[in-house]
């Protein structure tokens, strides 16, 4: 009892109780359970909420997420790439990217890969031995590419989280943070052969008429 | 800002801006600005403010603290090793054969049938045995270790940038104030109409010339140094200076050379010298508390 009065939470009186004040046995909202105001205001299970038309799943085109930030102090949607030819120190500096983020309460919306590409290094003067199962004289570095999308995140924490990041680059890796543009989302996408061809002789068409 | 102020503000606006538009004079800009209320913006004009303040006595100035990033990893400390040592260790004694050491065990046993007498040669299904082709892979390596030195950096001349790779560098310039020669940040004074950031990207192109690309990374300060100048120099009753000291990261070049010269604009009536300092260097060279601030942004 004496606990409760000494430790009475401040923003109780705000009608807010903090949801750390609520898991503890300090303060509890008191339901005065023998008074005849008991359940006072309590409409569980008789209102009736309509879902709002746009929450109503429509199946139909899909359409990308907003690019523009919500409020003018938060940026765009940005695209932390991380990139290099290691793929384990990659990978886990991009998961340690993402879970820096969620640490920071930030709306991560994607994370995904970029399709690695090879850069073959050829060896120039090799001596042609008459062993026809040589190894290769061919050095394959591929360059694997991770992305943490960020949607709003404010102007504020941006430089904490930057310094943080470039301070800990793990070594061969690189990282840069880059705005997303509709060339990001259209290069994840395949080519549709059928229908580029499908369009061409439509076009055929017209212009013949 | 209490209501009282806000609401006088706002009256002094509306008036100025109608007898501002009887007479034909452009409006004034109003200013948004943060309330105390966090999450709230509202009008300020910032004119009537300032008009109000009485001057200060503190000069404001804005810094640049230009870091370079190391550039190769640390070496290990020793229970980093023993610790790397010990799960290698584990690492491979709870590993299974991969299909390499597989085949490579296989051929090793056909090799010493066939040479034992015990299987035929024609068995041999292989031309370039898997060990034969670790040993090439190996002696590839060691010719190239050979042709390719590994670089030695001259770690004394304080004016190379690719000094220390090993631990983040500070940009610190020893400047004339007053009599003394003062090490300290390249530093600019804030003009009017003028922000922070915009002063502080002055002061790197004074003093670093206009080819070095430092980036930026925020609007807002990240240190704070407050001095005071010596009494024969204080001039129109300023006491000393306020210093805004903001971040700017060089880009990470990839040097062939050992050597990379930092070429700095030197105006040599301000700068006398320049050096790149690590973060215990920076001690012996700038005034202690000034160097806890720099310190703390590194």
């Amino acid at each position: 009892m004496s606990a409760r009065n000494i430790f009475k939470c401040i923003l109780n009186s705000q009608k807010a109780v903090c949801r750390n004040c609520t898991a503890s046995t300090f303060v509890t909202q008191r339901h005065y359970r023998n008074r005849p105001s008991h359940n006072i205001g309590r409409t569980h299970g008789l209102v009736v909420h309509d879902k709002a038309p746009e929450d109503k799943k429509k199946v139909g085109i899909w359409k990308p997420d907003e690019v523009k930030s919500t409020d003018p102090t938060n940026f765009n949607t940005l695209n932390f790439v991380v990139s290099g030819y290691d793929l384990v120190l990659v990978e886990n500096f991009a998961t340690y990217i993402h879970r820096l983020l969620i640490k920071h309460k930030q709306n991560v919306t994607q994370t995904y890969a970029i399709p690695t590409s090879n850069t073959v290094i050829k060896k120039m003067g090799q001596v042609n031995s008459a062993n026809v199962e040589q190894m290769d004289t061919d050095i394959a570095l591929p360059n694997h590419k991770r992305v943490v999308q960020v949607k709003d995140l404010p102007s504020v924490l941006s430089p904490i989280l930057l310094q943080q990041l470039m301070h800990s680059v793990p070594q061969s890796v690189s990282f840069t943070v880059k705005e997303y543009t509709q060339e990001d989302l259209e290069m994840r996408f395949m080519e549709r052969v059928g229908l580029a061809r499908d369009k061409e002789e439509l076009q055929a068409l017209l212009d013949s008429r | 800002m209490n209501v009282s102020s806000c609401a006088a503000i706002l009256h002094r606006s509306l008036s100025v801006g109608l007898l501002n538009s009887t007479k034909g004079v452009a409006i004034r800009q109003s200013l948004r600005g943060l309330t105390h209320q966090p999450n709230k913006l509202c009008d300020i004009d910032a004119e009537a403010r300032t008009a109000n303040r009485e001057p200060s006595p503190w000069k404001i100035c804005a810094a640049v603290c230009q870091i370079r990033l190391p550039i190769q990893t640390r070496e290990l400390s020793d229970i980093e090793k023993k610790y790397a040592e010990l799960t290698n260790t584990l690492e491979y004694e709870r590993s299974v054969l991969s299909d390499w050491e597989v085949e490579k065990n296989r051929q090793a046993e056909l090799i010493r049938d066939i040479e034992s007498g015990e299987k035929n040669p024609e068995e041999m299904d292989f031309k370039v045995s898997n060990q034969d082709l670790e040993e090439m892979c190996e002696t590839e390596l060691q010719q190239f270790q050979e042709s390719n030195e590994i670089l030695t950096t001259e770690d004394a001349d304080l004016t190379n940038l690719s000094r220390k790779p090993t631990e983040t560098l500070v940009l610190t310039t020893q400047q004339k104030l007053g009599n003394d020669n003062v090490w300290m940040l390249p530093m600019e004074g804030w003009v009017e109409n003028e922000t922070l950031r915009q002063c502080a990207e002055r002061a790197l192109l004074t003093h670093c010339g206009p080819d070095l690309v430092a980036q930026f990374i925020s609007n807002g300060p990240s240190g704070f140094y407050k001095y005071k100048f010596p009494k024969e120099a204080r001039e129109n009753s300023l006491v000393g200076a306020k210093l805004f000291i903001y971040n700017a990261y060089l880009p990470r070049i990839f040097e062939t050379e050992a050597k990379f010269h930092f070429q700095a604009n030197l105006d040599e009536n301000k700068i006398l010298q320049h050096a790149w300092l690590s973060r215990e260097e920076l001690k012996s060279y700038v005034k202690p508390k000034f160097t806890n601030v720099i310190q703390k942004i590194m």
